[in-house]
């Protein structure tokens, strides 16, 4: 839509230059070439100007950020803190925070049984239901803060999506935008949001360290440590044969804990 | 003596059994669930699972009776979600209701739909979760996919190589992150270890990428990937620097660390990466092109890993040196520069460097056996360190010894020992079935033979298991397999089931000794050794092998004496037995480990790690083997330690009311509510005495010697008063020997007597005749011996700590953490707080406790119909509404004290707590102390008569001690008298063996055993008949100890004649009053009915699957293969099957007493194979087949055979396969790399396959076989007119 309304002025522009008288072509042609160029480049880079800037400098996407970021990163920290959830259920007490059993077996001999199978999908779902909210009253923000500045906004009911993938926290504003505001409009149809972590990488050694305790009983922390030196995983072996795994990035410091009780045995015979 | 209720009770020491077997089964299977490694046929790998109920079943119904099991085993149900949000977990059934948020499963989890295990996969990332519940998975979106160890076409891994990244992922997690990260990919699945995956993102080509910006030249240093997509001119291993490019970027104007990289790297002006640091900077330059790792310079110097460092920034993170920010003692010698590389190595706790990624064991005790006896002590635990980027990292095993720590070393070129350790499974259980009886098809009870106890060879092989002779004498000596690294038992909580396990070491020994009646002194005639210190020394070493049982100290070096040594009274020669100074001084030391000491892992053991050693069946007889360890009587002996097994102490003596001495036996005492014990050593002394036919053989025979010459003697002694001369018979015993003398010099007299009335002038003949009766006389005296036996008992008791709480604090004063168990074994009021969060801490529970415990009766636990009256702060009588107690009454009793306490008795008074006799229940810190005494018969008591008002009374003298070690000084007395009380009941017939009614087909006869609650005599018949008039004999034990916890065994071989016969057993209890008092005997007027049935056919296994050489293929490597066996006849169809490897039979998984039998294996790699399958049912039926099959891997993408055109695209492929193609316009990078979700399929998925053709289009064309083999590039690029075979 942008880019139907530069046309249009191009083509006035152009209608007003046949009039010129014509020793002034050339000097026209010139202008007007340096025109076609400015506006090819207006139209090429227009929708991320769009986006970077609204009128009055005024950047949707990076209310957006400035709005929700602040909200995302302590609410993977507190998620990472519990094993994926804000209020785990099957969860062991430790150090005052429950933290969840990815895998657990009741019984002393036996292996565990996964209790999340999809661990970064849980992950998404538990951080989702956190900020969407937050996420929601910021899109309201946003349509308040256009229409503070003279724009009539009309906005569909759109979604939120929520993807951790490698080295980010994805949010999408999946919503039709449209401010309008005189002959100006502006239509978004998403909006990005990424925040920096390294959350995803550590989410999958948790499932893989899911994998080896629920095939055998333990795990072997020392190769994940040597193959990626920048992850520390600390496995905290408690009396009642749980395990305690926090896994770390020492570069950005996020961590991700959960727990597992698997293979576990009694003392001695058992029937003490 | 009389056992009415003793079976019942046995039962109960059974069951107590039975869940050690339950422990060591459920072992065994956790083994097996913790790997995939075990072997087959050479390179068959294979698997099982959850087996435990089915074993224990088996094991139930193979060594127990059918009752037994019932009682025994508890089921487990499944409960999908608990109450506290866990899925799919398993519990007993008495407890799962209230565990669980819904309804419970009377079934095993694998059973039950939701929560079968299977491989999770998310069908987005690409990523798969094995073991998931099926329920859980749905429910999230994920494809769950029948096999538990992500054995699926869709798990595959391989190496995803995007740009210089690399990631070992399945395929489709490749094609997410390569559509996240908007970066070209290539999913090699050739590649199968994520090292080497990692190591090809490091092989990715860099180079100098030249651009223009802003009128000038400029570069990036990229890959040629990313430099296309940056539109610059790429110059493979160039730097940007290189003057050649002119390029605006001048070459090392600072030195980096680069996130990701372990090297210190120049940079050139324009923040390029160059090459790795080296102070001389021309060499490093390169004339401007890149230079490999290999081609730097070394950090290393001689053998100083980071000897060179100061120049030189090829840090190696193998070697324990990585790129990190300068220190005041690391850094380089240019000292503008912050980086260098860093030491990684680590320093342990002795001091030894530790190279980085190396893990060694750390030990908090000796560890192992010494040759003689398991070394570890309670508390101690083994750890694992690792030095992880300069840090250790300290992993604990298993604490208990459930783990332990193995260490292997490795020398490296530079002659360094790099060290490897893990914590693995210590398989101490094992070392316990090891002791088993000689196996055979019919062996053990069921046969009606004599078991004889053998050490399993494998238990030589077993890594954890150590082979202890114990060689005492000549007859005494035996072997026994026991745990190298003894168990720890949980301190904190008593240890009850511990004290049963210890007690297998106790061991009674019978030493006789005699003296020439007239002449002469004492001297020891047999089982000398007993009274030697090394008897009690060698059973102390089994004692404290079995656990933490014993005389130990614990991790801190602070012993306490868990051991008792009885003897019944004192020798007439030599001193008693004790444990010497020097054996305590020496296993006082273990406390501290051995430097230098490692675990080995055992090649053997990495081998079979994670399978079962022994075979399922012969594991199976060598519970007998626990049960016979348990019992653990001498060769030659026939007594039973059931006591011992309880913890059940000898013969309560207590005091007549005629003869205040401590002279009764019969009556024993047992802290044990569940473990009744009634008096089988108590028994054992007067048994022997009265010619008891279990004692003794040598002692048996001086006794019934002497029983015989009394005999002789009566018979004798009424000729000689016939004759006038003097002698008189006795009774049984030593007097005996006396009264014979007497009649022989009476008859000799007597003969004397007679010759001279006959023939008075035949005096020379008279005086022969008379010296000839004297020299015989004196001949007769000379040789009359006086025997006394006297019994040395061995009793070992679960260890405890000290009491107290002072070294509580010492608790990780090591540096290693502190557990429940390490804390526990410092002190009796230790007590861990903050269990399960870092600040953990040992702290005294009780520091104040000053007093001693305060004992009072135990009014929860008496029998009823009796009461506790005369309460005092002094003690308590014990009455009856008739106030004495009847004799062969079982009567449970107790006292209560008002802290946890360790309580002992005695029927003397005694000064102090540690002169007491006896334990008043096991050793253990308890309130509530029960026993149960088995009020014995006045007769046995020795007060006969008929007087209906004869008593007996007792005393029992009771002191406690407390944690802190504090104790009662006074006696608290428990009193009751018994009056007297006729066994009027008929034995009762308890149980039978076999249970089973089905004999084995072909068979004529059953070796069969009934069981008696009491010593009797039994006869069977086809006619249910009275028991005089029958006239089969069963072979019975009569004497006064039970055969074993069933009772008294009788034995025969019974008819089998019709297909099904029905015997009628009856019984005669009391077989001491055989003949001499046949009316005090009670028989059984109802018949015992014994039903035998024949196995009307032989066994058979009517099919096997897979079979014939049936080829399984899969695209994956390993394969998971389904046997299925289905069986017939025999007992009644059903069987259990077990697959053979390795000459081990192993349970199938889904078999016990089943017609079809299922045995799922996921461990596969491919070849012929050949799996032979034993069926057997419960009567003994016995067949076998051999399932053979071929497993294929299909790892070979599909090739395209012909293409033509014919009314549209024909491709024809050399395997089933599916195609799809894509057409574009201009030739792309991705026109092979397509996925087959974003392309046109063919129709056709054998190996025919069309589609519409557009000859003026390029169809690019792919293919992939059911596995999802393809190859990573186009099969075939067809164009109008002809046609392109690719291997792109």
């Amino acid at each position: 839509m942008f880019r139907n309304n530069y046309k249009e002025n191009y083509t006035l522009f152009f209608m007003e230059s046949k009039r010129a008288k014509k020793g002034q072509v050339t000097i026209f042609i010139i202008v007007a070439i340096a025109i076609v160029g400015l506006i090819a480049a207006t139209v090429f880079f227009l929708p991320r100007i769009q986006e970077a800037i609204a009128p009055g400098g005024f950047s949707p996407s990076a209310y957006l950020k400035d709005c929700i970021e602040p909200e995302i990163k302590p609410a993977v920290e507190n998620l990472a803190k519990h094993g994926g959830y804000l209020e785990p259920e099957g969860f062991i007490l430790y150090d005052g925070e429950k933290i969840k059993y990815l895998c657990h077996s009741s019984e002393f001999y036996q292996t565990c049984v996964v209790q999340e199978p999809m661990v970064k999908n849980n992950f998404e779902r538990q951080l989702s239901g956190i900020i969407n909210p937050r996420a929601e009253q910021c899109f309201s923000n946003l349509k308040r803060e256009y229409e503070k500045r003279g724009f009539a906004v009309s906005a569909g009911k759109g979604s939120i999506l929520l993807e951790i993938i490698t080295g980010k926290v994805r949010l999408s504003f999946v919503a039709p935008f449209t401010a309008t505001k005189g002959e100006t409009t502006q239509t978004f149809k998403q909006f990005d949001i990424e925040t920096l972590s390294e959350m995803y990488e550590l989410l999958f050694i948790a499932q893989s360290i899911v994998d080896f305790e629920a095939a055998y009983g333990d795990s072997e922390t020392t190769l994940y440590m040597q193959y990626y030196h920048n992850i520390k995983i600390d496995k905290r072996k408690l009396d009642d044969g749980s395990k305690i795994y926090i896994l770390s990035n020492t570069v950005t410091k996020e961590s991700f804990t959960f727990a597992s009780r698997s293979l576990a045995w009694p003392p001695g015979y058992g029937f003490e | 003596m009389k056992n009415k209720i003793k079976t019942k009770l046995y039962f109960k020491v059974n069951l107590q059994i039975f869940l050690l077997l339950v422990a060591t089964f459920a072992f065994a299977y956790s083994l097996k669930e913790s790997s995939d490694e075990a072997k087959v046929k050479g390179d068959v790998q294979i698997n099982k699972s959850g087996i435990i109920s089915d074993i224990l079943l088996l094991i139930g119904k193979t060594i127990f009776n059918e009752e037994a099991l019932v009682s025994a085993q508890e089921a487990v149900y499944t409960c999908i979600k608990s109450k506290d949000g866990k899925t799919c977990q398993e519990y007993p059934s008495s407890i799962c209701s209230s565990e669980c948020a819904v309804d419970c499963i009377p079934s095993r989890r694998d059973s039950v739909g939701e929560c079968k295990p299977g491989t999770c996969y998310d069908k987005t990332e690409g990523t798969c979760q094995v073991n998931a519940p099926k329920a859980s998975c749905d429910i999230l979106g994920g494809k769950w996919l029948d096999d538990p160890k992500g054995n699926v076409a869709e798990c595959r891994k391989g190496c995803c190589v995007m740009g210089d990244q690399a990631l070992f992922s399945t395929e489709q997690q490749c094609s997410r992150a390569s559509s996240v990260l908007g970066l070209q990919k290539k999913f090699r699945p050739e590649i199968r270890s994520e090292l080497s995956c990692l190591g090809l993102a490091k092989t990715q080509e860099e180079g100098a990428c030249v651009f223009e910006k802003e009128n000038e030249n400029t570069c990036k240093f990229t890959t040629k990937a990313n430099c296309l997509q940056i539109g610059g001119k790429f110059y493979t291993g160039t730097l940007c620097s290189n003057s050649e490019l002119k390029t605006n970027c001048k070459p090392q104007v600072k030195a980096e660390c680069i996130e990701g990289k372990d090297e210190v790297y120049w940079f050139d002006s324009c923040g390029n990466k160059e090459n790795i640091y080296d102070a001389n900077k021309i060499k490093s330059y390169n004339n401007g092109k890149a230079l490999s790792k290999a081609a730097s310079c070394v950090v290393e110097s001689g053998t100083n890993f980071l000897g060179n460092s100061a120049n030189c920034g090829n840090c190696n993170y193998l070697r324990g040196s990585k790129c990190g920010k300068k220190t005041t003692t690391q850094k380089l010698a240019d000292s503008s520069i912050d980086a260098v590389c860093r030491d990684l190595n680590c320093i342990d706790k002795d001091g030894n460097k530790r190279i980085n990624g190396e893990s060694w064991c750390q030990y908090q005790s000796s560890t192992g056996s010494d040759g003689k006896r398991s070394t570890d002590v309670p508390g101690s635990r083994q750890f694992r360190e690792n030095c992880i980027d300069g840090e250790v990292k300290i992993e604990p095993c298993a604490d208990y010894r459930n783990q332990i720590c193995v260490e292997s070393k490795t020398p490296l070129k530079n002659g360094y020992q790099f060290s490897s350790s893990a914590c693995r499974v210590n398989k101490w259980q094992e070392c316990m079935s090891y002791n088993s009886f000689e196996s055979g098809e019919e062996s053990g009870e069921e046969s009606g033979e004599e078991e004889e106890r053998d050490v399993d060879p494998k238990c030589g092989a077993n890594p954890d298991c150590f082979i202890r002779h114990v060689e005492i004498g000549d007859k005494l000596n035996f072997d026994m397999c026991l745990p190298k690294y003894a168990p720890g038992f949980d301190l904190a909580t008593g240890g009850q089931g511990a004290s049963g396990l210890c007690s297998a070491a106790n061991k009674k020994c019978r030493v006789t000794y005699q003296k020439p009646k007239f002449f002469g002194s004492w001297s020891c005639k047999k089982n000398c050794e007993c009274m030697k210190d090394k008897f009690v020394e060698e059973l102390h070493d089994v004692c404290m092998s079995l656990g933490d049982c014993g005389a130990k100290v614990n991790y801190q070096g602070v012993l306490t004496k868990n051991y008792k040594i009885k003897v019944s009274e004192k020798p007439p020669i030599g001193k008693e037995p004790e444990i010497s100074g020097g054996y305590l001084s020496g296993i006082s030391g273990y406390h501290k480990p051995i430097k230098g000491k490692i675990i080995d892992p055992g090649e053997e053991y990495l081998r079979t790690f994670g399978s079962p050693t022994g075979d399922d069946l012969l594991a199976i007889s060598g519970v007998g083997g626990i049960v016979a360890a348990a019992q653990g009587s001498f060769p030659g002996q026939t007594e039973t330690t059931t006591t011992v097994i309880t913890g059940g102490t000898s013969g309560v003596t207590g005091s007549a009311v005629q003869d205040n001495s401590n002279s009764i036996t019969g009556s024993a005492i047992t802290g044990d509510t569940i473990a009744p014990i009634t008096g089988a050593s108590g028994t054992e002394v007067g048994g022997s005495e009265t010619g008891n036919p279990n004692s003794d053989p040598g002692t048996g025979a001086t006794e019934s010697g002497a029983a015989n010459s009394g005999a002789s003697s009566g018979a004798l002694s009424s000729v000689s008063n016939l004759l006038g001369g003097g002698g008189k018979g006795g009774g049984g015993g030593q007097d005996k020997d006396l009264a014979t003398a007497a009649m022989v010099l009476g008859l000799a007299g007597s003969a004397a007597a007679l010759g001279l009335a006959i023939a008075g002038a035949a005096a020379a003949a008279t005086v022969v005749g008379l010296a000839v009766a004297l020299v015989v006389a004196l001949i007769y005296l000379a040789s009359q011996q006086e025997t006394k036996i006297i019994i040395v008992e061995f009793r070992c008791y679960a260890w405890q700590a000290p009491s107290g709480g002072a070294d509580c604090k010492k608790c990780g004063s090591d540096g290693l953490p502190c557990s429940k168990y390490s804390c526990a074994s410092l002190g009796q009021s230790c007590k861990l707080i903050n269990e399960g969060n870092p600040q953990v801490e040992c702290i005294d529970g009780n520091p104040n406790d000053a007093g001693a415990p305060v004992i009072s009766p135990l009014y929860s636990n008496i029998t009823q119909g009796y009461n506790y009256t005369n309460v005092s702060e002094n003690g308590f009588k014990i009455t009856s509404r008739q106030e004495c107690l009847r004799a062969y009454t079982p009567v449970t009793f107790g006292i209560e004290t008002n802290e946890p306490a360790q309580c002992r008795f005695d029927t003397n008074h005694t000064a102090r707590f540690e002169d007491m006799a006896d334990e008043f229940g096991y050793n253990l810190y308890l309130r509530n102390h029960s026993a149960i005494i088995n009020i014995p018969s006045l007769e046995s008591l020795g007060i006969g008569g008929f007087d209906p008002k004869r008593r007996a009374d007792y005393n029992l003298y009771i002191r406690c001690q407390d944690a802190n070690g504090n104790k009662n000084i006074k006696e608290h007395n428990i009193n009751f008298c018994v009056e007297p009380g006729d066994d009027i009941t008929a034995p009762a017939i308890t149980s039978r063996v076999p249970a089973l009614e089905f004999t084995k087909f072909g068979a004529t006869d059953l070796n069969a055993s009934i069981y008696a609650a009491e010593p009797v005599e039994c006869r069977f018949d086809e006619r249910d008949i009275d028991y005089d008039v029958m006239i089969n004999n069963f072979t019975c034990n009569t004497g006064y100890d039970p055969t074993n916890f069933n009772g008294w065994r009788c034995d025969a071989a019974l008819p089998v004649t019709k297909n099904e016969t029905i015997l009628n057993i009856r019984c005669k209890d009391q077989p001491w009053y055989n003949v001499t008092n046949e009316s005090k005997r009670n028989k059984n007027t109802e018949s015992y009915k014994f039903k035998i049935k024949k196995s009307l056919s032989p066994m058979k296994i009517d099919s096997i699957t897979p079979d014939n050489n049936t080829i399984i293929t899969s695209g994956v490597q390993p394969v998971t293969v389904k046997i299925e066996a289905r069986t017939s006849g025999g007992m009644d169809g059903t069987a259990t099957c077990y697959y053979l490897f390795a000459n081990q039979s192993i349970l199938f998984y889904d078999t016990i007493e089943k017609s079809v039998h299922i045995n799922i294996f996921n461990q596969f790699s491919p070849g012929n194979k050949e799996l032979p399958v034993r069926c057997v049912d419960r009567a003994g039926n016995s067949a076998e087949k051999t399932a053979k099959f071929i497993v294929k891997i299909d790892t070979e993408a599909p090739e395209v055979t012909r293409v033509y055109s014919l009314s549209g695209l024909t491709i024809v492929t050399n395997e089933p396969a599916e195609c799809a193609y894509k057409t574009f316009v201009q030739r792309t990078e991705e026109e092979c790399g397509f996925d087959f979700k974003n392309a046109t399929l063919m129709s056709g998925t054998d190996l025919v396959h069309t589609s519409e053709f557009n000859p003026g289009l390029t169809y690019y064309v792919k293919c992939k076989d059911p596995y999802d083999n393809n190859l990573a590039t186009c099969n075939l690029v067809v164009r109008g007119g002809f046609n392109v075979p690719q291997q792109l």
